[in-house]
């Protein structure tokens, strides 16, 4: 684990070469297993691997922009996740997450911060109860417990996956459900998420749409801490070996419900970022 | 809200109404003849379903020059981890699709 408080003249924020050792191990780490394709990097699609198959993802999220008014000025979020899905069955399919993160940014007066850690690990189980293929919507029910050792907190989260193709659209939405137990395990955290994706196949290998979040945290399943709403597009293409899909999504608007900290009326900068970026990696060997 | 959700989503489902965009449309009776039976063609069309609909959605085989489709079916077979049968089984199913579009 690195954990490092610097004053602002003495080193960068983030450490640009162990973030590209990090991609690069993670890239080849992915290269020696199968990939079925994603359309959507937020937003989850109904269907599950066939039985036998297996898969390997590379995750890359950045989560950048807070302000000074937090204490948190150039902000940069850079989160990883190495995952490997197995499909048990042709409707069950279960994965395991490895995830870690470096953040960075100013402190406001003088200094900045810089942090990488592990963020642990989460075990992923999806059940598809209805077959788009076979019915007017298709719809998974979506388990993942995880760990989290570096903040010494347990989450557990549970989705609904819906979606359907209509010729060469297609659209996705989840329903998702969190609780963290957080602070040494001892302080509860409630979050809610809704997203959905739709998008157009334009060729064979390439397809652009858009996709929406909303996410809003209660603590302690009592205290309404602050929500987000982001929108932004997607695009995706794929070849015979590698495929990739990338969401850019701005905040749109947010609110924070305990007073104002963040000093912004309009975007919720104290929980959440100005945009979320994320890319998602599959290879097929 | 989500009860909701479940309720219609699972109600609609009750009519198991096939999605066109997904899968093959279904054959009249005797139409795999001589090649396959009813019941080889519905246990094929439930592999087709269960084994290539996660991914992508329904292409017409006749669209497909004969060279075209055998190298698609190909790569297919070996990105849903096929095995011989049931290779064989999805190649004599779409090629009825490749007589009668």
């Amino acid at each position: 684990m690195l954990c490092l408080v610097r004053n602002r003249t003495e080193a960068p924020n983030m450490n640009p070469k162990h973030l590209l050792t990090t991609l690069t191990c993670t890239l080849l780490a992915t290269a020696a297993a199968t990939a079925t394709e994603r359309l959507f990097t937020y937003t989850y699609e109904p269907e599950t691997l066939p039985k036998g198959a297996w898969e390997a993802e590379q995750w890359v999220t950045l989560r950048a922009g807070r302000n000074a008014t937090v204490g948190k000025e150039d902000y940069m979020r850079w989160q990883f996740r190495e995952e490997i899905e197995y499909g048990v069955t042709d409707r069950y399919q279960v994965a395991a997450y490895f995830n870690h993160e470096s953040v960075s940014y100013d402190i406001p007066g003088g200094g900045s911060y810089s942090h990488y850690h592990q963020t642990g690990v989460s075990f992923e189980n999806k059940y598809l109860v209805l077959n788009p293929a076979e019915n007017p919507v298709g719809f998974s029910i979506y388990l993942e417990p995880g760990w989290d050792w570096a903040h010494r907190k347990f989450e557990f989260e549970q989705k609904l996956i819906f979606g359907q193709r209509h010729g060469d659209w297609k659209w996705a939405l989840n329903l998702t459900h969190e609780t963290e137990w957080e602070h040494n395990y001892k302080d509860v955290v409630g979050e809610f998420e809704a997203t959905f994706g739709l998008t157009r196949q334009l060729s064979s290998r390439w397809a652009v749409g858009f996709e929406m979040r909303h996410h809003a945290e209660v603590e302690e399943y009592e205290t309404w801490e602050g929500y987000a709403f982001y929108l932004g597009p997607v695009v995706s293409y794929r070849t015979e070996r590698w495929w990739a899909a990338l969401t850019v999504m701005p905040q749109i608007y947010g609110a924070n419900f305990e007073g104002n900290p963040d000093g912004n009326s309009s975007l919720d900068l104290d929980g959440h970022e100005r945009l979320n970026v994320r890319l998602l990696f599959g290879f097929d060997f | 809200m989500t009860v909701g959700v479940l309720l219609a989503v699972t109600g609609c489902a009750g009519s198991r109404q096939p999605n066109a965009a997904a899968a093959p449309p279904p054959l009249p009776p005797g139409g795999g003849a001589p090649l396959l039976t009813n019941e080889q063609i519905a246990a094929a069309r439930k592999l087709y379903i269960a084994k290539c609909t996660a991914c992508h959605k329904y292409y017409p085989p006749a669209d497909y020059s004969a060279t075209d489709w055998e190298t698609w079916m190909r790569k297919m077979s070996r990105k849903a981890r096929l095995k011989p049968p049931e290779d064989q089984t999805l190649r004599e199913y779409l090629s009825l699709y490749r007589q009668s579009p």
